[in-house]
């Protein structure tokens, strides 16, 4: 017997998570890129063009809907619907809405792609799950983190506006122009994510340049490939970095309790939804054939029991330090 | 390069193609074993050596009682080599093969051969007395390649059901089958839900090698001008069972076997049926590793439906699994399996497990719409457009978090009603299909507010500001005044828009993805039946054996923990130093671990069974039914 239904409860969950998130945002001192965007996404001058883009972004995803983005749907999208949430729980990000790019659209759109509103209601993944699944799970790894660092530091709206003036060709190049030091701004956090979740240099410098070939018209210009590499090649050489890859080594080297556990039950019963939160849990607790099968295929990112320390990611953000050494503003 | 060479490569390929087959049958084998199946393994390494080494085909020719399976068989061969009558006569499985000598035989378990006289033949031929091991037929026959197994079966509606499943246990072992139909009265419901069944078992026909003949027999007694409208009706019928063409022959195989050179369309058919297995034979070669290679897929999908009920085993509680093993025994394996009865169970099951499920989400729906119009009331211009979407998919996600839940219980009900007991299989399939719903996003999507208010105060802001410098003090003050007010009045505006937008755009939004959400679940519940239907078939007579082996296996296991003690007794001290030892659910755990191993490993089979077919120069030619 269900309880009745209690809209409101649902409602309220929702409004704290989000004040929990702009509080986040806002403690996070050395997130100039969030300061920026909290602007961009909150103010009212900002506000005026930023909600007439995205009144136009709706019947723009609808029409997506139609004609090159699909919902993921069967066992054949599972891993990589698992790997997004392994990713999200490492760096402690909210997990957005999925779309895959349907097959008549690939090679139109980046592998990995944020999408969503000034107000971060309803933010999008959008995936090129056939060309991802080439890439080795740690370069994976650095694509997805990327996508969701993206979201989490509130820059899918800055996609959504490039997107959004381009399709329906209104001052694209003005709008390019003004959002110009958002973009130039916006890449540098989620590079850094990434980096977190790949854990190794190489093959996220390798996604790195890939993330910047083949673009789309309508990509925002995010900032140059030098210095983008620069400021990652300074983040891997942080203490950050260290205690991550400290810590992934020891979860190799000493499997933590649950690993064990895990291991050898290889099997969790579905924790109960808690009510208005995101899937995570149950989600967490699916354990599929084809789950299994990718996890046969090849390495995993990241050990189990390997986890991101709760201060990395905010450290990780782009700071002031960094956008003086590196001139972008 | 030259032929020669050409050749050479070809030869070495299907060689290294055959062996590659050998080894993961052996494997497969293995694995049955460890999975306290051997008899499987056994069946599985022998239809491997059959097809790859003894290069024999078979082809099962099947139908309802009294079709005239064995006349047509008599007819193909051009001898009476098996009883035909007008009362129901085969009652057992008669191999027939090529050999220098025409004998009748009775093939032993360890494969000795007992020649058989006539009679004793035909007693046994027609079921009139119970034997161990099966009916060998050996004819001159030129009309039978030598590559070429005919085996004969009982009629699949026989009302001895042991008769029925031999015959239908036959099915995942066959490379060709010859479905029998009666003109007169064709492809009624038993045949097509048989058909079905056959198609599960032979993993269908495309690129598995398997093909699929209908000999539409006793044509004669079919006026020429329905003819016609006859194979049409076929065709259509078997749309939605067969993906391709099916090939059809109108014999007569009664008026074949009194006039073999007659020039009637039935005779001329049957000669045609003996050149199609002519031309059959003649592919053998290279059809049999296709069917090697499908044969062992499906024995791999057994195989993990069997893991999946394990693994479920080992979890339960000593006293469930004891009542679950109970049952078994008492059902499926003391009483014959009854599958027609199963058959029902699943359809039952399946239409009421559909109609809740729809009754839950209509009145879910119902509950949710009250609930979103009554919360538009309340909630102001932020809650509204920014909360209220994803909170809606919150309380959706909640729901159906709940419901999939029920379902699971539901079908593991129904796979317990069916088998007597259940795997994991509903548990992973509802947990993917959660999976993807969470990440759908909203369901419900309200447009924001217009830009009126932002611009509209910025506007009236900048306005006052320009007047207070350039103009008059008192009018700009007033003005900028002017713009809380403006906002408030633009706000309350804008919260009247879109509380009207969102009641129009509501009701249209929940009807459209509760039917697809329904969609969802309805095809986890398909999944989920269609998964016990195959199990079924691929198991087959064995279903009782394998089942009770499984959980007996399970129960074993479960007796190693070591039993707990009354505190304070010298038992429950040794107990206790035992315990640190080794831990009561030690033996549960490994056991478990050995299983989630064996799984992984029947999949990474599967994967590279299902490559083997692609890689060029191993992959064997399709063969389909067209």
């Amino acid at each position: 017997m269900t309880s009745p239904l209690d809209l409101g409860r649902f409602l309220q969950r929702r409004q704290f998570r989000s004040f929990e998130q702009d509080l986040a945002r806002v403690t996070y001192a050395y997130g100039v890129d969030v300061r920026r965007f909290r602007w961009l996404n909150q103010s009212m001058a900002a506000q005026t063009v930023m909600r007439a883009l995205e009144l136009r972004w709706s019947a723009v995803a609808e029409e997506l809907m139609r004609e090159e983005l699909q919902v993921p749907e069967g066992a054949a999208t599972l891993p990589f619907l698992q790997e997004i949430v392994r990713i999200a729980e490492l760096l402690r990000v909210t997990l957005p809405s999925v779309r895959l790019v349907a097959p008549s659209a690939r090679g139109r759109w980046p592998l990995v792609t944020p999408l969503g509103n000034a107000r971060n209601s309803d933010d999008w993944l959008v995936l090129d799950a056939h060309a991802l699944a080439e890439r080795s799970p740690p370069q994976r790894a650095f694509l997805l983190a990327q996508g969701l660092g993206h979201i989490q530091c509130g820059h899918a709206a800055l996609f959504m506006a490039h997107f959004v003036s381009f399709h329906e060709d209104r001052g694209h190049a003005g709008l390019r122009l003004a959002l110009r030091p958002f973009s130039r701004l916006a890449a540098f956090s989620a590079d850094r994510a990434g980096l977190l979740a790949s854990g190794e240099f190489e093959p996220a410098a390798q996604m790195l340049a890939r993330s910047t070939e083949q673009l789309p018209p309508w990509y925002p210009s995010l900032a140059s490939l030098p210095e983008r590499r620069r400021a990652l090649e300074e983040f891997d050489r942080s203490r950050v970095v260290a205690r991550v890859r400290s810590s992934r080594r020891f979860a190799e080297e000493h499997p933590s309790v649950r690993a064990l556990v895990d291991q050898l039950m290889q099997h969790s019963e579905p924790a109960a939804l808690t009510d208005g939160a995101a899937t995570a849990p149950e989600i967490t607790s699916a354990t599929t054939a084809d789950t299994r099968a990718a996890a046969a295929a090849g390495p995993q990112a990241f050990a189990a029991g390997f986890e991101v320390p709760a201060e990395a990611w905010p450290l990780a953000r782009c700071d002031q330090r960094l956008t003086q050494r590196l001139g972008i503003f | 390069m030259s032929n020669l060479d050409l050749a050479t490569s070809s030869d070495r390929s299907s060689t290294d193609l055959s062996t590659t087959l050998r080894d993961r049958a052996r494997e497969l084998a293995d694995i049955a074993s460890q999975l306290g199946l051997p008899g499987l393994g056994e069946h599985i390494v022998a239809d491997t050596t059959r097809r790859l080494e003894h290069a024999q085909l078979r082809v099962l020719v099947i139908g309802e009682i009294k079709q005239g399976k064995s006349t047509l068989i008599n007819a193909l061969l051009g001898e009476a080599l098996l009883p035909s009558g007008v009362t129901p006569t085969t009652g057992a499985v008669v191999q027939i093969v090529r050999d220098r000598q025409l004998g009748r035989f009775l093939v032993n378990a360890d494969g000795n051969r007992d020649e058989l006289a006539p009679d004793r033949f035909a007693k046994l031929a027609k079921g009139k007395e119970e034997f161990l091991g099966t009916l060998l037929v050996t004819t001159t026959s030129e009309h039978l390649p030598p590559g070429v197994e005919l085996i004969d079966t009982p009629g699949i509606n026989d009302l001895e059901r042991f008769r029925s499943l031999m015959s239908r246990g036959e099915l995942p072992r066959g490379d060709a089958i010859i479905l029998v139909l009666d003109a007169t009265q064709v492809l009624k419901l038993t045949e097509v839900a048989f058909l079905r069944d056959a198609l599960v078992a032979l993993g269908g026909t495309e690129g598995t090698g398997a093909t699929l003949l209908l000999a539409l027999n006793r044509i004669d007694l079919v006026p020429d001008a329905e003819r016609g409208t006859l194979i049409d009706h076929i065709h259509r019928e078997l749309t939605a069972v067969l993906p391709g063409p099916v090939e059809v022959f109108q014999t007569d195989a009664r008026g074949a076997s009194k006039q073999p050179k007659g020039d009637s369309i039935g005779t001329r058919e049957v000669h045609r049926l003996r050149a199609r297995l002519q031309t059959l034979a003649s592919t053998s070669t290279t059809v049999l590793p296709t069917r090697a290679r499908a044969s062992l897929q499906r024995s791999v999908d057994l195989l993990l439906h069997h893991t999946s009920i394990e693994a479920r085993a080992l979890r339960l509680e000593a006293a469930t699994l004891q009542a679950e093993l109970k049952e078994v025994r008492e059902t499926l394996v003391q009483q014959r399996l009854d599958l027609d009865k199963i058959e029902r169970t699943i359809a039952e099951g399946r239409a009421q497990i559909a109609q809740s499920c729809h009754e839950h989400l209509t009145s879910f729906r119902g509950e949710l719409q009250t609930s979103i119009l009554a919360q538009l009331e309340r909630s102001d211009l932020r809650s509204t457009a920014d909360l209220l979407p994803g909170a809606i998919q919150d309380a959706l996600l909640h729901f159906t978090y709940h419901e999939t839940e029920r379902l699971r219980l539901a079908l593991e009900q129904l796979s317990r009603d069916a088998i007597h007991t259940c795997g994991e299989q509903a548990q992973r399939r509802l947990a993917e299909t959660m999976l993807n719903l969470g990440f759908r996003g909203p369901v419900v999507h309200l447009q924001p507010p217009s830009v009126g208010v932002e611009a509209g105060t910025l506007a009236v802001g900048i306005a006052g500001t320009a007047i207070m410098y350039f103009g008059n003090i008192v009018a700009g003050m007033l003005v900028t005044i002017a713009a809380p007010l403006a906002t408030m009045f633009l706000r309350e505006r804008s919260i009247r828009e879109l509380r009207e937008a969102a009641r129009k755009t509501v009701p249209h939004a929940l009807s459209h993805s509760f039917s697809e959400l329904e969609g969802t679940l309805l095809r986890a519940v398909d999944a989920h039946v269609a998964g016990l239907r195959e199990y079924i078939v691929l198991a087959h007579n064995q279903l009782g054996a394998h089942l009770q082996a499984l959980l007996e296996r399970a129960a074993a296991v479960q007796a190693q923990a070591l039993p707990p003690a009354e505190p304070g007794t010298p038992a429950a001290s040794a107990t206790a130093v035992n315990l640190t030892e080794k831990p009561a659910s030690d033996p549960r755990r490994t056991a478990l671990t050995e299983l989630r191993a064996l799984e992984s490993r029947l999949e990474q089979l599967r994967d590279e069974l299902a490559k083997l077919a692609t890689e060029p120069g191993l992959a064997a030619p399709v063969v389909s039914a067209a």
